[in-house]
């Protein structure tokens, strides 16, 4: 039996575990990783802790971060998308294509981000429709887009000069590169999208226990089509202004993005069996790749050593949080 | 220790745990317990969810290690450190989710750690041995016919129960503890394996049985411990049989609980509220027709796959029907999905509470508010926090769900309070019809009585409900009326109090013609 005063006392320990909860988060520790290393790289490479330096690694993880935020709903309902890269991919070029022999951008670049949404459409009509694992269905789609790709580039580049899709790239408003803008904006809107919002919830209810959630009559296959639009969308922005900083379409743009954001996804602490996730810990995890990346290259550390490096930031992450959540529940 | 004899003599103490105390963070699970087995005996442990049953046997199978008090083994103090040191000490738990390899065969998994080896550096497993050896366990645990190279996966619920019990007798289990054996066997499987326990303490095993089920435990047990908020209440001596379930209820709950399965009245009326003519679906039920009144509550009884969640799922929309008509207040209407039967008044608690009732990872909050979006967000789907709150507390004040914590993950409710949940988020939408599947399985007395009471006062207000249980009395006596199932037919109908507990086994066998 409780009485009112346990209540009472229950319930200031609640309020107390809040700042507790925030203090111990996920999100909070990556920060403080993110602020150890940052200071790390700033004592021993002479030009990391600069202005430029900052922006510059901003922009690089802008587009992992924005294709990562879309990764992040897909892991938390449970699935994975192996093929963002050759979504984007296939969009970026589409749109060069498009711009290449002489399309209105009004035209092109509504249709570069139509292709992600199609794609993304796909995937999940195909895992919701044909009931295949998201592991399958993505891992072809991946092959299909890269091969379509390169039938359409044959292997070359497509460069085009249009000023206003270079500048998405390239320009910068107020010294600040107008690319690394779209990073904050995308988090923001998926962070409200995946903790304030119905279909958030059912996101993470879905990815939680599916069958618990479709007994309470939410059409869990509506909801997994909706989230791998969702990331489609998100890649076909990504191709837009991927085309941009590669001055058109490349055939192997994308190329490392789904392994990038699958790892940005893990670092931030995403659960991949589902069920939990957060957008603000998965552009952590995207901005502690990148510091890592930009770091090493500025002490002069030969360029294959990063990727040896982000691999092994995966698993000691990953090992830490287990170890300590292991710990917890004891 | 000066010597001792090794072997223990019929009647012996076996194992005496003195002062044991275990907390985890929040919670004294077990305060200065003391539990003693004779050898030769079965000795059941009882008390509602929460008194510490669970963490007393997990400190024998070596999963927590108590803070403190003595564990003695043939009067040797011993202290279990891990599961390896509990089997090598010949001690085995059989726990309520069974620890076999589900696509390993019978004899692969009775052997599971200790195959016989043969050939260079005995790296072949020797087959034939271990056919041999499971196919002789298995017999005298009265299976001589089971084939013990078929895939644990193909067994029924029953067979695997009698495998993990094979696994104890490799062993050479001297303890055997078995923890809610017979939740999800049907009652002849039920009998069956008693048969088997017995035999087996005939031949000098210790068995230590932990039920929710109490003429299972009057009937069985020679010695009957009561544990209630991780104290020891008492020790019954049952050698008799002369234990009656009222006295073990009033010990477990530390109150007199008369008619303990009943509802204060009757609040059926004539008015139908759904109506199910010929309902079909291929393989599972055949030909189902029957009425659901206003106030009514309906039972379905018979025995695991009859076809009751069968039929019900159906109603339900999750598996729409192949053929048959359905009728709400008089309406024809077309489940044809859970979205649609929710839309047309249904809601149904299903049968497992953990797989298909709760999100586990989520809040209760957000649980009881999942398939109630539109009442706590905006129109564009915009959550409000504030209407989630008010919702939940809502039920958290008239369900008196405990602790009185929303925002605490489902996983860390006891099950009556996880099930009181699942009963909120369909009450919130104020369902005409609200089926029940085993809404009391696994859940403790008190929260037993709780949920009876919920369904009375449901009924008073005009919602019919669906009632499954496998617990023939508590159906007899909650239901105003009974419907009886066998192989997905209606065999039988009863008003309440018209059937005895042989006249419903008789049809749910499907044994009178």
């Amino acid at each position: 039996m409780t009485t009112g005063n346990e209540k009472d006392l229950e319930k200031t320990r609640t309020a107390g575990r809040y700042f507790e909860r925030l203090i111990q988060s996920r999100e909070s520790s990556l920060f403080l990783v993110v602020l150890a290393v940052g200071l790390l790289f700033s004592l021993s490479a002479q030009n990391f802790f600069s202005a430029e330096n900052i922006l510059n690694i901003c922009k690089q993880v802008t587009l992992v971060t924005m294709v990562a935020a879309g990764q992040t709903f897909i892991i938390t309902s449970g699935g994975i998308d192996l093929s963002v890269g050759s979504s984007l991919g296939l969009s970026s070029v589409i749109m060069s294509w498009l711009i290449y022999h002489g399309c209105s951008l009004f035209i092109a670049i509504p249709a570069g981000i139509l292709i992600g949404v199609t794609f993304g459409f796909f995937n999940g009509l195909f895992i919701t429709r044909l009931r295949l694992p998201p592991f399958i269905v993505t891992l072809g789609m991946t092959s299909v887009g890269r091969g379509l790709l390169l039938i359409i580039t044959r292997g070359y580049s497509i460069t085009i000069d249009s000023p206003l899709i270079l500048a998405l790239g390239n320009g910068r408003v107020l010294g600040i590169p107008i690319m690394a803008m779209f990073m904050p904006v995308i988090v923001i809107i998926a962070a409200l999208l995946l903790n304030h919002t119905i279909f958030g919830t059912h996101v993470k209810s879905t990815g939680g226990n599916e069958l618990a959630t479709r007994l309470c009559g939410i059409n869990a296959d509506r909801v997994k089509i909706k989230i791998y639009t969702l990331a489609g969308l998100f890649c076909g922005i990504a191709g837009v202004i991927m085309t941009g900083r590669l001055n058109g379409g490349n055939p192997n743009a994308g190329l490392n993005f789904d392994m990038d954001t699958i790892a940005a996804v893990v670092i931030g602490g995403t659960s991949m069996q589902g069920g939990s996730g957060t957008i603000i810990g998965t552009m952590l995890g995207a901005v502690l790749m990148g510091m890592i990346r930009n770091g090493l290259v500025l002490l002069n550390v030969n360029m294959y050593w990063t990727t040896v490096t982000t691999g092994a930031i995966i698993i000691i992450v990953c090992a830490i949080d287990s170890f300590t959540s292991a710990k917890k529940a004891q | 220790m000066m010597d001792v004899p090794r072997e223990t003599a019929p009647g012996e103490v076996i194992l005496r745990m003195e002062g044991i105390d275990k907390s985890f963070p929040g919670v004294q699970a077990l305060s200065e317990v003391s539990f003693s087995l004779v050898k030769g005996e079965i000795h059941g442990i009882c008390g509602e969810n929460g008194a510490g049953k669970t963490t007393l046997m997990k400190i024998l199978g070596g999963i927590h290690p108590q803070d403190s008090g003595t564990v003695e083994l043939k009067r040797r103090t011993v202290r279990i450190e891990n599961p390896l040191e509990s089997i090598n000490r010949r001690i085995s738990v059989i726990y309520q989710e069974f620890n076999l390899a589900p696509t390993l065969s019978v004899a692969e998994n009775i052997y599971l750690g200790k195959e016989p080896a043969k050939g260079p550096f005995a790296a072949v497993p020797d087959r034939n041995e271990m056919a041999r050896g499971a196919s002789v366990i298995m017999s005298r645990l009265g299976m001589p016919d089971l084939d013990c190279g078929q895939l644990v996966r193909n067994l029924s619920v029953a067979e695997q129960e009698l495998v993990e019990i094979g696994k104890a007798l490799l062993n050479n289990a001297e303890i055997l503890i078995m923890d809610e054996p017979t939740a999800v066997l049907t009652p002849r499987e039920t009998e069956a394996l008693f048969k088997v326990i017995k035999s087996l303490v005939a031949e000098g095993l210790s068995v230590i049985y932990i039920s929710h089920r109490l003429e299972e435990i009057t009937s069985m047990c020679d010695r009957i411990t009561v544990l209630r908020d991780g104290k020891l209440i008492t020790v019954l001596d049952n050698s008799a049989r002369s234990v009656a379930k009222e006295e073990l209820v009033k010990h477990m709950v530390g109150r007199e609980l008369n008619n303990f399965y009943s509802r204060d009245a009757d609040y059926s009326t004539a008015e139908p509220v759904l109506e199910v003519k010929n309902l079909s679906r291929r393989g599972k039920f055949h030909n189902v027709s029957f009425v659901l009144h206003k106030g009514e509550v309906l039972g379905l009884a018979g025995l695991v796959g009859a076809g009751r969640t069968e039929i019900v799922k159906s109603i339900f929309g999750f598996d729409p029907p192949d053929e048959g008509e359905i009728f709400i207040e008089g309406q024809r209407v077309f489940n044809i999905s859970v979205e649609a039967a929710i839309k047309n008044g249904l809601g149904y608690v299903p049968e497992d509470r953990k797989k298909e009732g709760l999100v586990l990872g989520m809040s209760l909050s957000d649980n009881i508010a999942l398939p109630n979006g539109n009442m706590i967000s905006s129109a564009i789907g915009w959550l409000s926090a504030e209407k989630q709150k008010s919702l939940a507390e809502h039920y958290f004040g008239s369900m008196s769900i405990r602790p009185d914590i929303p925002d605490r993950l489902a996983r860390n409710f006891s099950g009556g309070n996880q099930q009181k949940g699942v009963i909120a988020k369909w009450l919130a939408r104020a369902p005409k019809i609200l089926i029940l599947d085993e809404p009391t399985r696994g859940i403790d007395i008190g929260a037993k009585q709780e949920i009876y009471a919920l369904i009375s006062e449901l009924t008073r207000e005009g919602i019919g409900i669906i009632f499954i249980s496998s617990e023939m009395l508590e159906v007899m006596g909650i239901c105003d009326r009974l419907l009886i199932m066998a192989g997905g037919r209606i065999t039988g109908e009863f008003k309440k109090g018209e059937a005895t507990q042989e006249d419903i086994m008789l049809r749910a066998a499907d044994l009178r013609r």
